[in-house]
């Protein structure tokens, strides 16, 4: 029997009752951690992009500073790799270069613009166009 | 009468209740406050990336827009493996249209930050030619409102500039001259952040793509 014939509510809370009541919590909050872990999945992408974009503006800042003799031109079929002695992936590509059967030195190419494409580490690339060299110009 | 204390049970828990009340609570307020600072430190992250970055392509920008007359003029660039100083047209606080400003960036150890300070130039163009005389040190240590102080990155373990010696093709740690800005400098940071930011001097990349020298292959 009741106390005193106290309605079953003024009594507390039944096991089941808090263990819904933490079911939900705890839905809710496995809800929000997975809001939170896209964010964290979006800012460790983005870290990513800006590392990756970080280095190819170093290596364009670097571009410039390149001495003639300081890397290999290696001709391809439609482009020329620029290769570091002693390296093997080539750390420039020039394209919309003059091709007429004929192997230009790298220094004394006449197009008016060279597109030079600086790879980066994700398989993007960082196009620079820069005016092709004068004839006589070193 | 054995059944009497029970007629006067209805009014309080038993210890057992309340120690598993107060479990469950601990328990709710432990995992709130995981969420939070879960939240928290997801925010932040996502912050200071960007803060990274913004900071990065001002550096680069700054860089780009220094002023090479004004340097020679006024010889008052210094560059040292844990600073470096220069005049530029691009500002923190007057943007690309201001006045030209002395800026500093710095290795701060005590806060493990990459700081910057910035100073308006005096007015120089007010002045008879011999009139007007300042140094190195009133514009590296001045005060008051137009200096600029900012924390660029930080959390670093080490920061490390150094610069481009044209004559030899080489990195250097320390600049031999006060009057002509080098072609690149390079700051190089360690910490959770890290990394390496090479900035490019635009009045020697804008000489060496007009074709005077071979600086493109």
């Amino acid at each position: 029997m009741r106390a005193h014939g106290k309605p079953r509510a003024a009594a507390g809370f039944t096991l089941l009752e808090v263990l819904i009541a933490m079911v939900i919590l705890a839905m809710a909050a496995a809800v929000i951690l997975q809001h939170v872990r896209g964010l964290m999945d979006y800012a460790r992408r983005a870290q990513i992009h800006y590392v990756d974009v970080d280095g190819m503006l170093n290596r364009a800042a670097e571009f410039g500073l390149r001495g003639p003799n300081t890397f290999e031109a290696r001709m391809q079929a439609d482009h020329i790799d620029l290769v570091d002695h002693g390296a093997s992936k080539p750390f420039a590509q020039v394209f919309n270069l003059p091709f007429g059967g004929a192997l230009i030195p790298i220094d004394k190419a006449l197009s008016p613009y060279q597109l030079y494409m600086l790879p980066g580490d994700l398989g993007r690339s960082l196009p620079l166009l820069m005016p092709g060299l004068k004839p006589g110009e070193k | 009468m054995r059944g009497a204390p029970a007629q006067y049970r209805p009014g309080g828990f038993t210890l057992l209740e309340v120690l598993v009340a107060l479990a469950i609570s601990a328990l709710l307020i432990f995992l709130t406050v995981s969420l939070y600072q879960t939240v928290l430190r997801a925010g932040e992250t996502l912050r200071a990336g960007h803060r990274a970055w913004v900071a990065e392509q001002f550096l680069r920008a700054q860089a780009y827009e220094s002023d090479p007359e004004l340097v020679k003029r006024f010889g008052v660039m210094r560059g040292g493996i844990e600073a470096f100083s220069f005049i530029t047209r691009k500002s923190a606080q007057f943007g690309d249209y201001g006045p030209p400003v002395f800026v500093t960036y710095r290795y701060d150890q005590a806060t493990r930050a990459l700081v910057y300070d910035e100073v308006p130039m005096p007015g120089w163009w007010n002045a008879k030619p011999g009139d007007f005389h300042f140094t190195y040190d009133d514009l590296r240590y001045a005060s008051g409102d137009q200096v600029w102080h900012d924390s660029l990155f930080t959390d670093l373990a080490a920061v490390r500039f150094s610069y481009w010696d044209e004559e030899h093709d080489r990195w250097v740690d320390d600049l031999n001259t006060t009057s002509k800005l080098p072609a690149a400098v390079r700051i190089a940071t360690t910490g959770p952040l890290g990394r390496t930011i090479v900035l490019e001097n635009g009045a020697s990349s804008s000489s060496s793509s007009s074709g005077s020298s071979p600086a493109a292959p």
